[in-house]
């Protein structure tokens, strides 16, 4: 860290560590490899009421309804909304 | 301007005059003067200012750290189990570097329940990396939180400061108080920019995790900020004397140091009452000064080093005790000096839940402690124990009968 007595051109350089982060797509990696369950989209039954685009959390459904598997942890909220039972878990194999 | 005024009212100048944005807080006594007096500079147009109202002391702080994280001059105040109650969130405001004052009535912790002074509260606080500093007098209230401003905001620091006064004595009391004019404040303390705000154009967040691989990066920052904040609260009184006027010490404030072969060491308004000790202390003979630590965090460590090690005797008031140690101050006094003097120190825990610490009491205890005649450890000189105090089986077979309750 700077100390107090700093020529002027070198103020510039005063600054502290925090937690400060820009959003930006995996930034922690691919979160997709911590899935257990996987969703799979029937797309005969949607209906395209995008309840599934609202709730997933990690906003990894587009507004076509195409599941970004890279980033989805596999936590199934998208199966518990979906009033068109077009999404199911499954046991994903690795 | 002069006015007679009560301390929380004074500490609520003193926001005024810092020009602050945002005020949120949850009335609690003996703190709710403050906010009830902002309340009303706010409602009568002399103060433009948003105050949100909290259903408590968790959300106070939350909203504290919301508004300061817009990069707005953000104000609060507590007391006692209000601090506690938010002492989660006060890591994550410093944590995160966010600049902001709030002031904390020293007010004891229950059970019993209780509102009158001690300590224990902010040294419970003493390690969320909140700087910590302590007011002797109703003036100081009000000149300490302008400057806490200043320090909280200076680029190398980027701290929270709490400025801790004592309930009732301060809190309550009338005392006469000089109010700088706007301008002068206006001249010591510029308007706040912080370094980064949250921005709907610039998406930016704070406080998201982080691995073993930066953590201790950030807790080393917050080590060096408090670190480099004793030269900053130093300059900081100066520059207030210069523009506004009013100084009560840097780090610390001596009274009768010179020729001092011993040493009182105190903190809040218990340390004007050691004033009257020192004095009386000097007519019986004993040459004592009296060293009142402001600065509680940054603890004063050069200045009590050059001013201590000398001394023969050193007499620490603490008006808190950790359970299971000694009291905190008499501990970091005896670490500031290790291994640089000879001098014996002795403590004295008393003033818990607001006990008048009288003059003659400190100067007893001192003058036994100059002439061998108390242990160097902590003692408590106030306490009398006597049978009601006790839970005892003989007492409550009144109630119960010799069986007990079973």
């Amino acid at each position: 860290m700077p100390k107090r007595k700093k020529k002027e051109e070198e103020k510039e350089e005063i600054g502290f560590i925090t937690t400060l982060s820009v959003p930006s797509e995996g930034s922690v990696g691919r979160t997709g490899s911590w899935r257990i369950f996987i969703p799979v989209m029937d797309e005969t039954r949607c209906n395209k009421c995008l309840l599934c685009w609202i709730y997933c959390p990690e906003a990894c459904i587009s507004k076509d309804i195409r599941i970004n598997y890279d980033y989805c942890k596999g936590c199934g909220i998208c199966a518990e909304e979906c009033p068109r039972g077009a999404v199911t878990m499954v046991k994903e194999e690795k | 301007m002069r006015l007679v005024e009560t301390g929380n009212h004074v500490a609520a100048w003193g926001a005024r005059l810092a020009r602050v944005e945002v005020v949120s807080a949850y009335p609690i006594t003996p703190q709710t003067q403050v906010i009830e007096e902002i309340s009303r500079f706010i409602d009568e147009g002399e103060m433009d200012c948003e105050y949100i109202p909290v259903e408590s002391e968790h959300s106070a702080m939350a909203a504290m750290i919301a508004s300061a994280a817009m990069g707005v001059r953000s104000f609060s105040a507590t007391a006692a189990h209000g601090l506690a109650y938010m002492h989660e969130l006060l890591h994550w405001a410093a944590g995160i570097r966010l600049p902001m004052v709030m002031v904390n009535v020293n007010r004891a912790l229950g059970p019993g329940w209780n509102i009158w002074c001690d300590h224990q509260d902010t040294l419970a606080a003493r390690d969320t990396g909140w700087i910590q500093l302590y007011c002797a007098s109703h003036q100081e209230i009000l000149d300490t939180v302008i400057q806490a401003f200043r320090i909280s905001e200076d680029p190398e620091v980027n701290l929270p400061v709490m400025v801790c006064y004592d309930a009732i004595f301060l809190s309550h009391n009338y005392m006469q108080v000089e109010i700088p004019e706007q301008q002068a404040v206006d001249d010591f303390l510029p308007p706040f920019r912080s370094l980064w705000r949250l921005d709907l154009e610039h998406p930016l967040t704070h406080g998201s995790v982080i691995y073993p691989d930066d953590y201790e990066e950030v807790r080393y920052s917050m080590f060096q900020a408090l670190e480099s904040a004793r030269e900053v609260i130093r300059t900081a009184a100066e520059e207030y004397r210069e523009r506004v006027g009013g100084y009560h010490g840097g780090l610390v404030e001596t009274y009768r140091m010179e020729g001092a072969e011993n040493a009182l060491v105190a903190m809040g308004s218990m340390a004007s009452e050691a004033k009257v000790a020192v004095d009386a202390l000097r007519d019986a003979g004993h040459p004592f000064g009296l060293v009142r630590v402001r600065s509680y965090r940054p603890f004063p460590m050069e200045e009590l080093r050059e001013l201590l090690s000398p001394m023969r005797t050193v007499v620490v008031l603490d008006r808190s005790i950790s359970f299971g140690m000694e009291g905190p101050l008499f501990s970091e006094v005896k670490a500031t000096v290790y291994g640089r003097s000879d001098a014996l120190v002795y403590d004295l825990v008393t003033g818990l839940g607001g006990r008048d610490v009288t003059y003659e009491l400190i100067a007893e205890n001192a003058a036994a402690a100059a002439e061998g005649r108390l242990e160097p450890r902590t003692t408590w000189p106030a306490v009398r124990l006597n049978e009601h105090h006790l839970v005892s089986k003989r007492g409550l077979e009144k109630l119960w009968g010799k069986e007990g309750w079973r």
